[in-house]
């Protein structure tokens, strides 16, 4: 079974900078209120995670990078379980997976 | 106007009162706009007196009365998170010390529909925004995150076909920041580094800031620190916009570089200046999408 999330949908059309503190709908608010639940319990039941990234107002790197690399630093998962649980869509910037996957990779390679 | 800056930022430091005399300014370019606009908040948020007159030319009169100047300089301001200056027809200067995605997005929204008449998104322009604001807030200052305020100046311009945009802090800017960081720090002796690594002695001697900053925005300090490529982030990401048609005509100063990032061109300038500053433009050819769906 494949549990979505869209970010513009979700949780906001517009993602911030890389840390609550610096502003409004950050990585790190993403990745602890909607992104970790998920990705937990579809690690735990064996689904697929897929993450929608079209239809918000465009990415900052560190937003991405605190997300997705931030799920390996913070919460211990490995690069391997990530890549067997998540993938990604994005039709209007089609460069954004093949970004996060090297934030994740960076993110495991640096543990 | 790097020396103009310096003079200014003398004076705000001794607090001593500022009368800018204007009359006889002939042309005022859209990109110094940022620049008056903040050193008159910055004087009169610290209630240092500042003034100036009107110019008798009257293009650059005009600009300066769009972009709500005098305005500004009749009515008291406080120290403050967040500034809005302009009444929004034709020339808007913002200023904050967080990241502002949400009005980073209005911004484009409102320039699209100047641009094409109705709304788009501009994905490449707000991750722009978006990473200069991050730059600002983690690094423009020494002391702690967020010390110091962004400015940016949005003006519309050739019956709204092409809209500027000039970004600037009065952060340490980009080498002296690198320079500060010390032992065990991300980025620390990067810039050594990339000297290092250039292949003969000649090539070597050449080798100065500006040069560097070139490197920097090729993502070479990246890859010359981690072995790996970059990945987007940072100034290196801006180059990578620029390149992907997602904004135009990039200009970058900073401390004692100018670039002209599309034409290649760096060079040094005489004066330190203490921050960032970019200027790009979006206009009718670069990368867009449909607007916000429902």
């Amino acid at each position: 079974m494949a549990i979505r999330i869209d970010i513009a949908q979700n949780f906001s059309r517009t993602p911030g900078p890389r840390s609550r503190d610096e502003g409004d709908f950050s990585g790190q608010q993403f990745r602890e209120d909607l992104l970790w639940p998920q990705v937990k319990d579809a690690i735990a039941q064996g689904h697929t995670l897929t993450i929608n990234l079209d239809g918000t107002a465009g990415y900052g790197t560190s937003f991405l990078e605190e997300a997705f690399g931030g799920l390996i630093r913070e919460h211990g998962l490995s690069y391997e379980q990530l890549r067997a649980t998540l993938t990604f869509e994005s039709n209007e910037e089609s460069y954004l997976p093949n970004d996060i996957d090297g934030y994740m990779k960076d993110a495991q390679a640096n543990r | 106007m790097i020396n103009f800056i310096a003079r200014l930022e003398e004076l705000r430091q001794q607090r001593r009162p500022v009368f800018v005399e204007l009359q006889n300014v002939e042309q005022l370019e859209y990109d110094g706009l940022v620049v008056l606009l903040s050193v008159m908040v910055q004087f009169k948020s610290a209630k240092i007196r500042f003034n100036g007159d009107f110019p008798i030319n009257a293009q650059a009169r005009d600009i300066l009365e769009t972009s709500g100047f005098f305005k500004g300089l009749d009515i008291p301001l406080r120290e403050s998170e967040g500034y809005r200056i302009g009444d929004g027809q034709g020339i808007v200067t913002h200023a904050h010390t967080s990241v502002e995605s949400q009005l980073t997005a209005r911004v484009i929204e409102h320039a699209s529909k100047a641009i094409w008449g109705r709304p788009y998104r501009c994905q490449g322009a707000q991750r722009v925004f978006v990473e200069l604001m991050q730059n600002t807030n983690n690094h423009a200052s020494p002391e702690h995150r967020g010390g110091k305020h962004w400015w940016v100046s949005v003006c519309h311009r050739d019956d709204g076909k092409k809209v500027s945009i000039a970004f600037v802090d009065y952060g340490v800017g980009v080498f002296r920041s690198l320079r500060s960081k010390r032992q065990g720090e991300k980025f620390y002796g990067a810039l050594e580094q990339m000297k290092a690594n250039v292949g003969n002695l000649v090539d070597k001697m050449r080798y100065n800031d500006a040069e560097l900053l070139r490197g920097i925005l090729r993502g070479e300090m990246h890859r010359t620190v981690s072995g790996k490529p970059f990945r987007g982030k940072g100034l290196p990401g801006i180059r990578a916009a620029l390149e992907r048609n997602a904004i135009a005509n990039l200009h970058i100063i900073t401390n004692t570089v100018s670039g002209d990032v599309g034409a290649d061109k760096y060079e040094l300038l005489d004066q330190n200046f203490e921050g960032t500053f970019l200027y790009w433009e979006l206009n009718n050819s670069i990368e867009h999408c449909d607007g916000y769906q429902n």
